[in-house]
């Protein structure tokens, strides 16, 4: 399968595409599995100044001519690409971007290609694309990954191969620009107040000294490692209010375009600071003074995450008794099965119905209107299953008069029997239930065709563009 | 890598399977709880071997009891070539009660673990059914065999003539699970049919193969060899 992987970021832009093998497993004695065996990058597109109109607006002719050049040069046409993903990130992720992306993305990238934005998904694909999810498999240590770009830090703390917590910090290396001589042509206003805290404004249109800047960026780098060893408990960089937990990280790795600086040797001068017209060259020298390491992909984690990683497979033994596939973009409504000891028909019939109602005042037109997540699914018996079953129809059915078709996720082996019961008490709707997938960091789901048996590929994602 | 660890890297190791590693010891001997644990569990596949399946269970499905050619349990561990043979008075029983020549005929038996049966039967069976009637298919007449091994399959099939055949029988227990359950297949059963020809999910309890998922899917494997009419390694799946 073929699957591609775009990131249009705040200053750069890059394409990798990779080949996903998926296996089936023959066992004969055990129910059927399925799962995507190997991933390898077989082509990465150089990194590109993401072309813009103005300073908000992409350029999407442009970003097109990239785009088919790229395609060209890779020797992949349209039809060939099966899977992945486009993330839009940073600055780019505004909403007069978005439509346009969504729609140049259906005509220029592949049917199968998804769009995704907003910062949690970016710092678990980042994990996922710089190697740091994968060694937290391998040693036992809670690994936090940095990927430091452009305008944003994205964080995420990963142990044993899952992502356990993510934030975001208005930390990166284009936040302050300026011009050889040190006169300062843009300072982002998200720094405004740090600077100001830390006795060190810094305007446009100001000479900044190297003494300056250094202080500066080393703060930057401090505040961003305090912040993520869980030190501190408070920062005024971060994007969205954020409760740090008590997980202490221990092994910090940074990626990103200011990571892949971070083993060159120490700027001395402005005119090594300046090369590219940003602090980015001394950023990454005071994260790699705090002694934070290089993660094994630096720039192009994020868009090796999204090409690589985004896509899932289902279980293989599913329910699908639906033309419909491939459906996009269907929000994740995501409810606890038991939450108390004891399976309580009664207090999950509750708790559907409060989720089912608040997502049909936004999704009711809608068909399907929203994809049932079930979590915290305990051992299932078949009395469950048919209390469980009764509940989810009546519910459904009550919420969204209209619809006729229901999508069900669950995490564990269970959706064959789930979507057969279901399909047994309701003969009228389209039943689609799938099962072993991971749906903890995603708000949407795309599904696609079958990749082999029964088992189809999904992709979870978020859509969080800002206005 | 693992050496640098900060868990206990044999704790991470136990996490992947529930057999009996890094118990410890004591001079030669291992520690007293662990002596004592597989002693518990010994005893509890011993238990299921001997156990019989309650009546209550069987009747809760409707399923009336035949016997095979064994007399007692210790009939049965020494002469599996007896447990794949029905009673006498049994085939006659099967012909008179049940319907002939059905699509798909479900047995259950106890096998080497009435408790098996016992703690799965309750699931399996009607979430079986269910998947056997979602796919159209009609079901012939359940029934319980007494003391029974998989190739008494081929002489029931010799007796109903099914087009397909589902034996749920216990497993032989182990010291993980003396509950396990095993669900085997075959078209067109009979004389002469070889092991290759059959099929098999295996493992099926609580923290095995989920039983509501593995008869879910008998049924999909059951509607596919009356598709491609055959099982076993002839089988695509």
């Amino acid at each position: 399968m073929t699957s591609i992987g775009l990131d249009i970021g705040t200053s750069t832009t890059k394409l990798i595409i990779s080949e996903l093998l998926i296996a089936q497993s023959h066992d004969q004695f055990t129910l059927p599995g399925c799962q995507i065996i190997d991933r390898r990058v077989t082509y990465a597109s150089s990194i590109y100044t993401t072309p813009m109109v103005n300073e908000v607006e992409i350029d999407v002719e442009q970003l097109t001519q990239l785009l088919q050049k790229e395609y060209k040069q890779a020797g992949v046409t349209l039809e060939q690409v099966h899977a992945g993903a486009v993330i839009i990130t940073g600055e780019s992720a505004r909403k007069q971007n978005a439509e346009k992306i969504v729609h140049y993305l259906a005509e220029h990238a592949g049917n199968f290609v998804v769009a995704t934005a907003g910062a949690d998904l970016e710092g678990v694909l980042a994990a996922k694309g710089s190697g740091a999810i994968e060694r937290s498999t391998q040693i036992g240590e809670i690994i936090a990954n940095i990927d430091v770009g452009g305008g944003t830090a994205n964080i995420a703390l990963c142990q044993d191969g899952n992502v356990i917590e993510t934030f975001t910090l208005h930390v990166g290396g284009r936040l302050i620009r300026l011009d050889k001589d040190g006169q300062v042509t843009y300072v982002s206003s998200y720094l405004t107040e740090f600077l100001e805290n830390s006795f060190n404004p810094l305007r446009k249109g100001e000479k900044a000294s190297f003494e300056q800047l250094s202080s500066i960026c080393q703060l930057m780098a401090e505040e961003t490692v305090n912040y993520v060893k869980g030190s501190r408990k408070a920062s005024s960089l971060l994007v969205s209010p954020h409760t740090r937990s008590a997980i202490h990280p221990d092994t910090l790795l940074v990626s990103g375009g200011v990571g892949a600086m971070t083993k060159g040797k120490k700027p001395e001068t402005l005119e090594e600071v300046t090369v590219h017209g940003d602090i980015s060259p001394l950023l990454a020298y005071h994260f790699q003074a705090l002694g934070v390491s290089q993660a094994p992909e630096t720039a192009r984690a994020t868009v090796i995450g999204a090409g690589m990683q985004n896509t899932e497979v289902s279980g293989s033994t599913v329910y699908i008794k639906s033309d419909r596939l491939p459906l996009k973009n269907i929000p994740i409504v995501d409810v606890p099965v038991q939450q108390e000891e004891e399976w309580e028909p009664e207090r999950f019939q509750e708790r559907v119905q409060q989720a089912l109602t608040q997502a049909s005042t936004l999704y009711s037109e809608d068909d399907p209107p929203v994809a049932l997540a079930l979590s915290h699914f305990p051992y299932c018996s078949y009395t469950m299953l048919q209390q469980l079953t009764k509940v989810i129809l009546a519910e459904f059915t009550a919420c969204f008069k209209e619809a006729k078709c229901l999508v069900v996720l669950c995490e564990q082996d269970i959706a064959k029997a789930l979507g057969q019961a279901l399909a047994k008490q309701s003969k009228t709707l389209d039943i689609i239930c799938l099962d072993q997938i991971d749906f903890t960091h995603g708000d949407f789901i795309d599904l696609g065709l079958p990749v082999a048996g029964e088992a189809i590929s999904v992709s979870v994602k978020t859509l969080a563009f800002s206005s | 890598m693992l050496a640098n660890s900060k868990r206990d890297p044999l704790e991470t190791l136990k996490q992947f399977t529930p057999a009996r590693i890094g118990v410890g010891r004591t001079g030669t001997r291992p520690l007293t709880k662990d002596v004592l644990q597989f002693r518990t569990d010994h005893a509890a596949a011993v238990d299921s071997v001997y156990g019989t399946v309650p009546d209550k269970i069987l009747s809760e499905f409707n399923l009336f009891s035949v016997t095979t050619q064994v007399e007692s349990m210790e009939h049965y561990l020494k002469r599996p070539d007896h447990g794949r043979l029905l009673a006498d008075d049994a085939k006659a029983f099967l012909q008179k009660n049940c319907l002939q020549a059905p699509e798909v005929q479900v047995v259950v038996s106890d096998g080497l673990s009435a408790k098996a049966i016992e703690e799965n039967l309750s699931d399996v069976y009607p979430a079986l059914i269910d998947s056997l009637e979602s796919y159209n298919l009609q079901i012939g007449t359940s029934f319980f065999v007494k003391g029974g091994r998989v190739a008494c399959m081929d002489e029931i099939g010799e007796i109903l003539k099914p087009k397909a055949l589902v034996l749920l029988i216990g497993e032989r227990p182990g010291l993980m699970s003396a509950e396990s359950m095993s669900a085997y297949m075959c078209y067109q059963p009979g004389k002469g049919k070889k092991e290759s020809d059959r099929m098999v999910i295996s493992n099926i309890h609580k923290r095995g193969t989920p039983p509501i998922e593995a008869a879910a899917h008998i049924g999909t494997l059951i509607d596919k060899m009356l598709q491609q009419q055959t099982s076993g390694v002839h089988l695509i799946v």
